[in-house]
């Protein structure tokens, strides 16, 4: 069984959460304060962290700094009141995977949660090397979310790097419009949607035609490869 | 002007001014004393004069030689004429030196205008009634003070160099002086001008003075600066302490009715309940958007944030979904070959535009009657970007399209839908502040569609 770290202040929430969680089943150890999570952090394991980010004593992004010092793979889930920019940066920073705002449906809760739990270990973490996924000249960095061209870098928006990713997946392989529709947007957008004949447009103009490249191809009805150009 | 120049004009000018100023106070002075005394002099001579003539009244033929003698030895470039109580000339220096006023001089002088001194050019000129025992004498004369003009020059050529000399040394030190008092100054005008307000967090002033008052000038400007960086971190705060305060028990609340409502065996309750919780939750985007919005606009909110609308878009859309899996989203852009720049802004408050798009995606899919949403990106030829909001459903009518962006506004439309009325208000608040357009239309009879224009 799975298990959750909670650390959520207000009681009301910190029980009803622990109840909708361990109605899953997970196994979930949940705490009200940030001092007795740290000693939990310091001493066991788990799966999956959500955590209050206004806590008392130890703030949640202070936790969330330690538990992936500890254990990097670990997922965090934070739970706010207050979602600025600012804050989800200083988040995202100290490692955070996920927010979400308050107030929330349980379901929205647990859907993040399996999400998140099902999420395959990164392939940062599987070792050095694939960190950097390399074809022809481009170079992408997973870790970083970077991507280079001839040693420049390519500015490149979180779908567009994830699209590029999944063509990079399978180098010189045929990947079709849907996979890429799934694999991109998931089911967020229907079949019928342009985006990814838009989305590889924009690839193809920050990373192609800049450098006289033709390396996203397309077979038209069958979908989008990558291909290394002789000479 | 630099108070620098402003100090080093104002102290050499003063210096200079007044130096200039008492060299010809001193100058004019000592020139008005050499001709007293000059005339004095003259005087003396006259009374000498006719003392001799007096005296040697009966020797009257060796009479000018022996004046004569006394002029020369006695001053140079003198003429002197005697003229007895007749005003008959009795004795004429031999000087060749000519007095053209003489006439009109013994002409004026009188017993009762016994005194005129005069200039003819650089000569002196005095002319004297002289009473002495039983005789009555008027004499004129005229000389050319050489030592006194000599002094005079001298005193002039030293004056001069004197002020010249105080006039240079002014002016170092004027640009001295102005350079050591302005410093300071100088430097506090600096740092002020380096202080950025659009940071929230002011630096002090770092530099220090041994001149009591700038100290003193700086020691307050830190002491506002410091007020100023308390009150930006309140405000910072302030919307996380309400936010916190608000929402927190607005999530306990949430999460209570959805656990009533799964406990409940009555199935209206279970609706009644699940319609608040929606509420509730409606009422949690409405804080934040209301927070965010006052933040943006009293100008606290951080600024010039880069965003791509489609990534806010879709991410919006992913939350959506994750909800409501039964609704369909169909996304298209047009053209094919849209221009990527379109989406891109420079200015944007992206926690805002994620609300607006929650906001406009949450009335679609509440008012969809196909469970289906149409996004369209259009890209139009004016540089324009217009985002449309598609849904299939009942539509609102003439009168009810012209309160739609007003608060609390509820159409016909909306009966038995939860919601406040608040949405497309804050919409459009959150469109002015990015410098856009929200429009109604109705492309088919069942049909909504809400334009949402960038320009």
């Amino acid at each position: 069984m799975k298990r959750i770290l909670l650390v959520e202040d207000d009681q009301i929430l910190h029980n009803n959460i622990e109840e909708a969680l361990k109605a899953v089943p997970y196994h979930v150890e949940a705490l009200a304060s940030g001092y007795a999570a740290e000693k939990k952090i310091k001493s066991g394991s788990y799966d999956l962290a959500i955590l209050d980010v206004g806590l008392p004593g130890i703030s949640g992004f202070e936790l969330c700094r330690l538990l992936k010092k500890r254990a990097p793979a670990t997922p965090v889930l934070f739970l706010t009141a207050y979602d600025d920019l600012e804050s989800k940066i200083i988040g995202f920073e100290s490692g955070a995977d996920d927010y979400l705002t308050k107030p929330f449906f349980m379901r929205e809760l647990l859907l993040r949660v399996n999400a998140l739990l099902r999420r395959p270990v990164p392939e940062e973490e599987k070792g050095p090397d694939a960190d950097i996924i390399q074809f022809d000249d481009i170079m992408l960095h997973l870790k970083h979310k970077k991507v280079f061209r001839q040693n420049r870098e390519i500015p490149l928006t979180p779908r567009e790097f994830h699209l590029l990713y999944s063509l990079l997946r399978h180098p010189g392989e045929l990947v079709s419009k849907s996979q890429l529709l799934r694999e991109v947007w998931g089911s967020a957008v229907g079949s019928d949607s342009n985006s990814v004949e838009v989305y590889i447009n924009f690839l193809r103009n920050k990373l192609d035609k800049p450098f006289g490249r033709n390396t996203i191809r397309t077979r038209p009805g069958y979908g989008y490869y990558l291909e290394k150009e002789c000479g | 002007m630099r108070l620098r120049n402003r100090i080093f004009l104002f102290v050499s000018a003063s210096v200079i001014g007044l130096t200039w100023l008492s060299s010809v106070i001193i100058y004019l002075l000592f020139a008005q004393y050499r001709e007293e005394e000059f005339q004095q002099r003259l005087k003396e001579k006259i009374r000498f004069t006719i003392d001799l003539i007096k005296e040697y009244k009966e020797l009257s033929s060796n009479l000018s030689a022996i004046m004569d003698k006394h002029t020369i030895h006695a001053l140079y470039d003198e003429k002197i004429l005697v003229f007895d109580g007749d005003k008959n000339l009795i004795y004429k220096s031999l000087d060749d030196l000519p007095i053209h006023s003489y006439s009109n001089l013994l002409h004026e002088l009188s017993p009762s205008n016994p005194w005129i001194e005069t200039k003819e050019g650089r000569y002196d000129v005095v002319a004297v009634y002289v009473e002495s025992e039983n005789a009555h004498f008027y004499a004129i004369s005229k000389a050319y003070d050489v030592f006194g003009y000599s002094k005079l020059a001298y005193l002039r050529n030293i004056l001069v160099i004197f002020s010249l000399g105080i006039s240079l040394t002014a002016l170092l030190m004027g640009y001295y002086l102005a350079r050591l008092l302005a410093r300071p100054i100088s430097a506090l005008a600096q740092e002020l001008d380096a202080l950025s307000f659009e940071n929230p967090n002011i630096s002090e002033i770092s530099i220090r003075s041994n001149t009591r008052e700038i100290q003193g000038l700086i020691e307050k400007f830190n002491q506002l600066i410091r007020r100023t960086n308390e009150a930006f971190t309140f405000q910072k705060h302030l919307a996380q302490h309400i936010s916190h305060q608000l929402k927190t028990p607005l999530a306990a609340v949430l999460s209570e009715m959805e656990r009533a409502a799964e406990r409940t065996g009555n199935t209206s309750d279970q609706i009644w309940l699940r319609t608040q919780a929606s509420r509730l939750k409606s009422l949690g985007y409405i804080i934040d958007t209301l927070l965010e919005l006052a933040r943006a606009e009293s100008g606290k909110s951080s600024q010039g944030h880069f965003i791509r609308l489609d990534e806010i878009l879709f991410d919006a859309l992913q939350d959506h979904r994750r909800l409501n899996p039964e609704v369909i989203f169909d996304v298209q852009f047009e053209p094919q070959d849209f221009p990527a720049q379109r989406l891109e802004l420079h200015q944007a408050h992206p926690g805002l535009l994620r609300q607006l798009f929650h906001i406009l995606l949450g009335n679609a899919i509440a008012y969809a009657s196909d469970q289906r949403v149409e996004l369209v990106f259009q890209a139009a030829p004016s540089n324009a970007l217009t985002l449309l909001f598609r849904n299939r459903g009942p539509i609102l009518n003439e009168k009810e399209r012209q309160h739609l962006f007003s608060p609390f506004f509820r159409g016909s439309t909306s009966a038995g839908k939860t919601g406040f009325g608040l949405g497309l208000a804050l919409a459009r608040r959150i469109l002015d502040l990015h410098g856009a357009a929200i429009r109604y239309h109705n492309p088919e009879p069942d049909v909504n569609e809400f334009q949402v224009i960038f320009t």
